[in-house]
């Protein structure tokens, strides 16, 4: 299979990383051990850019990883470990998908906001309400 | 937009004259020499206020052209350096009659790309070829405004007329009393030397940017300021170090419209400083520029809030006035939902309060004296009538005829309605008509309710911060705090109603939420009087059972002697007796019967001595309460990180596409409209997405 070596530097979870890769090279690669299409394991040739590269897209499945781990090096080859960035490699479905969000760019202003936190002080303000009640009486209940 | 671009020498001295030093570098050489004429505008923004400057420039060959903004060289300055090294170099000089405190430079412009910051430099490129560029200085500070006209003595030469608002300690009388959470004459007259009197002891409030520093004014006092209508304007205090001598009281204007600085008043020859209490803040002058008002101080009410950010929320129309601390009223909204309790549901109670056994009498501290002084215990008759009409009248201690006897801290007249009629003690009633008093006596029971306010609690921010963070303590007179729930309080118009029972002395509020019955709360009041508690009632049992024995000694010898036929020897018996016998023979047969009445009305009065009392004691203290309604809000401290809206944006409840989306996501579902995975990527898609994904 067809793999490309990319180099990515921002946040994982940027569903589109496109615009930040930066191609290091395009080599074929084979499958190490039983396919996991979440957390395959792939063998390469070893040079510089397989052992700086995290990030790839075999490009028979159309699939992005993230680079997990690396082992098996030998002076030919390296295992690459896998992990599949589901976010970039189906950002074309989420974004022609429905969804439902609870943290986003529209505010809804009525949710609480988990993120903020309360501080021990508090700030205490009184209003008055009503006129003070005036004038007094004695009252005497008497038989009679 | 560049951030921070670098101001020179800001003075933090109050209200002197300020000048902000800067210039920015377009590196581009697109300004072709001796060609354009470029405008550009120039804009510089204060925190609230907006000032446009727009000036062209005429390249020539190699020369420097220089623009005074608005023709006034004291008051902007700016040199354009074109074409010089692929450099456009703006320098700007901004004199500025405040104490704004800078905080940030921002600079945008149409077509302006990367600047950078070089020191005192902001260095960016040009528009691209372009004639009219927007260069966008913005100055994020906080701007004093004020406007004043002096001493008393103040003349205006342009026969301006004015309403003005004295801050002088004429105004004492109006000044809230915070601490006691009095804020109702707050926005009447502002005294800030009061004001700063007015801290609580364990607080400081800062006041900044007002008009005193160290107890004088200084001459940038003199300036008009115009704000058109629509403007706002709020305080904030702000409650900061505690222990901080400098006050703050930070007074804000809304961004739109902008502020215009008028110059100086016809009173800026006046240059002598002066005490705090002698500043006065105008408005209404309204015969001065075609009628748009000068405001420093005007007319209308200038809320004051506690914080910035509610300020803000003010003056962007997010919450209303009533939302400060002065207080106010605002939009009533109706439940329409179901069926509702209305008030008009509770019942009218008719019960008699006289003539029943009893009769109610509403006394004042006056009537109560007269009465206990003048009333009992006096007849106008002789001994014998006196003993007589005494136990006739009494039947025993004529303290016994009072079931109860207690104080209140209010006018009765707010709940019942009283008549002035004859008192009546059992079955003797002091005859208006032989010359008593009447005393006003206490009506039917009739379900008046006294309304005590009927005002809308307005949340702060207008979202689930008005209810996370705060708590609202209701206080009611000779009750205490009820805590009230904000989800069912909260926006609405509350009118609380007070009920009182004049024979229990319970009372009873009700809180409506739109007229609709949401809460009961129901306590008591009332200090008894200690007509009758033990020891005043060991003295009337003594006494009577001393007067008791004494009576039936006198009355048994008197009927002795009158059974027995004896003479009657002066000594033998009482006075009492001896005015008996003066009587008369006509007088013995009701002496006779007498005799028996007494005898066995001495015993009654002996029997009675035992008799407890009526009336119960009960603590009152709440008599001592503040007698007004008021409402003590807890805001707990939230703090939000200033980077979390940017980084994590906005808890939300968005359901449609996530094309719509941007930035950081969390999305709890995903309906796939096209997914080629499988199962199992489709699930650790789900997954990664409600952990978070950045579209």
């Amino acid at each position: 299979m067809t793999v490309k070596l990319y180099t990515y530097s921002k946040d994982k979870m940027i569903a589109n990383k496109s615009p930040y890769l930066t191609e290091l090279a395009t080599l074929t690669c084979t499958i190490v051990g039983d396919f996991n299409i979440l957390r395959p394991t792939i063998r390469v040739e070893s040079d510089s850019n397989t052992l700086t590269a995290n990030y790839v897209y075999i490009v028979e499945l159309g699939i992005y990883f993230f680079v997990t781990g690396r082992k098996g090096l030998t002076a030919n080859h390296v295992e690459l470990e896998l992990e599949n960035d589901v976010r970039h490699s189906y950002y074309n479905s989420i974004n022609a998908s429905d969804v439902t969000a609870t943290r986003s760019n529209f505010y809804n202003k009525n949710i609480p906001d988990n993120m903020a936190m309360s501080c021990a002080s508090e700030r205490v303000t009184y209003r008055k309400l009503s006129q003070a009640l005036t004038g007094d009486n004695y009252i005497c209940i008497i038989g009679g | 937009m560049f951030n921070g671009l670098y101001v020179q020498n800001v003075p933090s001295t109050p209200f002197g004259p300020v000048t902000l030093h800067g210039n920015v570098k377009i590196n581009d050489g697109l300004f072709e020499v001796g060609k354009d004429v470029y405008t550009l505008v120039f804009t510089v923004k204060f925190k609230g206020l907006t000032r446009v400057f727009t000036y062209k420039y005429t390249t020539v060959n190699n020369g420097i052209p220089a623009c005074c903004i608005s023709g006034n060289s004291n008051d902007s300055y700016v040199v354009m350096f074109p074409k010089f090294n692929y450099q456009v170099q703006i320098g700007f000089n901004i004199a500025l009659s405040s104490n704004a405190r800078y905080y940030s430079m921002t600079v945008t412009g149409d077509n302006i790309g990367a600047i950078s910051n070089n020191n005192s430099s902001v260095w960016g490129y040009p528009p691209d070829s372009v004639e009219d560029a927007n260069l966008v200085v913005e100055i994020d500070a906080d701007f004093p405004i004020f406007s004043e006209g002096g001493s008393d003595s103040y003349s205006d030469t342009h026969s301006r007329t004015a309403t003005r608002i004295t801050l002088s300690p004429l105004a004492t009388n109006y000044l809230p009393d915070i601490a006691n959470g009095d804020y109702t004459n707050i926005d009447k007259a502002i005294n800030f030397y009061d004001i700063t009197n007015m801290i609580p002891a364990n607080k400081v409030w800062h006041i900044s940017n007002y008009l005193k520093v160290d107890g004088n004014i200084t001459t940038t006092k003199n300036y008009d300021f115009r704000i058109l209508p629509d403007a706002k304007i709020y305080f904030v205090l702000t409650n900061q170090i505690e222990g901080d001598a400098s006050p703050n009281m930070i007074l804000h204007i809304t961004e739109s419209p902008w502020l215009q600085k008028i110059g100086p008043a016809p009173d800026s020859s006046y240059t002598s400083t002066s005490i705090l209490d002698n500043t006065y803040w105008w408005g209404d002058w309204t015969d001065y520029n075609n009628g748009v008002s000068y405001v420093g101080y005007g007319s209308t009410n200038i809320p004051i809030f506690d914080s910035e950010e509610k300020g803000t929320a003010y003056a962007n129309g997010e919450i209303g006035e009533d939302a400060s601390i002065n207080g106010g009223s605002s939009s009533i909204r109706t439940s329409t939902i179901g069926d509702s309790l209305q008030s008009t549901d509770i019942p009218t109670v008719n019960l008699s309060t006289s003539g029943v056994g009893c009769y109610i009498y509403a006394l004042s501290e006056t009537q109560i004296k007269n009465l206990m002084s003048n009333y009992l215990y006096v007849t106008n008759a002789t001994e014998i009538q006196n003993i007589s009409d005494g136990i006739w009248l009494w039947g025993n201690n004529p303290i016994d005829f009072f079931i109860d006897c207690y104080y209140i801290p209010f006018d009765i007249t707010n709940f019942y309605t009283t008549v002035n009629a004859d008192m009546k003690f059992g079955t003797y009633r002091f005859d208006s008509g032989q010359g008593w008093d009447t005393f006003p006596v206490v009506q039917e029971t009739n379900g008046q309710r006294l309304t005590l306010f009927n005002t809308t609690f307005e949340g702060i921010y207008g979202d689930w911060r008005d209810y996370s963070q705060f708590e609202y303590d209701l206080f009611l007179p000779f009750f205490g705090f009820f805590k009230l729930d904000l989800y069912k309080y909260l926006n609405h118009t509350v009118r609380c109603e007070m009920m009182f029972d004049v024979t229990t002395h319970n009372l009873r509020y009700y809180l409506f939420v739109d007229d609709v019955i949401t809460d009961r709360i129901d306590s008591s009041v009332g200090i008894n009087l200690p007509l009758m508690s033990s020891d005043m009632v060991n003295k009337a049992k003594s006494d009577r059972q001393a007067r008791r024995e004494s009576d039936r000694t006198a009355y048994k010898a008197i009927g002795s002697f009158l059974t027995g036929g004896l003479a009657v020897a002066g000594g033998i018996a009482s006075g009492n007796a001896s005015y008996a016998v003066n009587g008369g023979t006509s007088a013995i047969t009701s002496v006779i019967d007498a005799k028996y009445n007494l005898d066995a009305l001495a015993d009654k009065v002996h029997e009675n001595a035992t008799q407890s009392v009526e009336g119960a004691f009960s603590s009152s203290m709440n008599i001592y309460d503040i007698r007004y309604a008021y409402l003590r809000i807890t805001e707990r401290e939230l703090v939000i990180p200033d980077k979390i809206h940017e980084l994590y944006n906005y808890p939300s409840y968005y359901m449609g596409p996530a094309s719509a989306l941007s930035g950081y996501c969390e999305i709890s579902d995903i309906r796939i409209k096209s997914f080629t995975g499988t199962v199992e990527e489709l699930n650790a898609l789900k997954n990664a997405l409600r952990e978070g994904v950045i579209l």
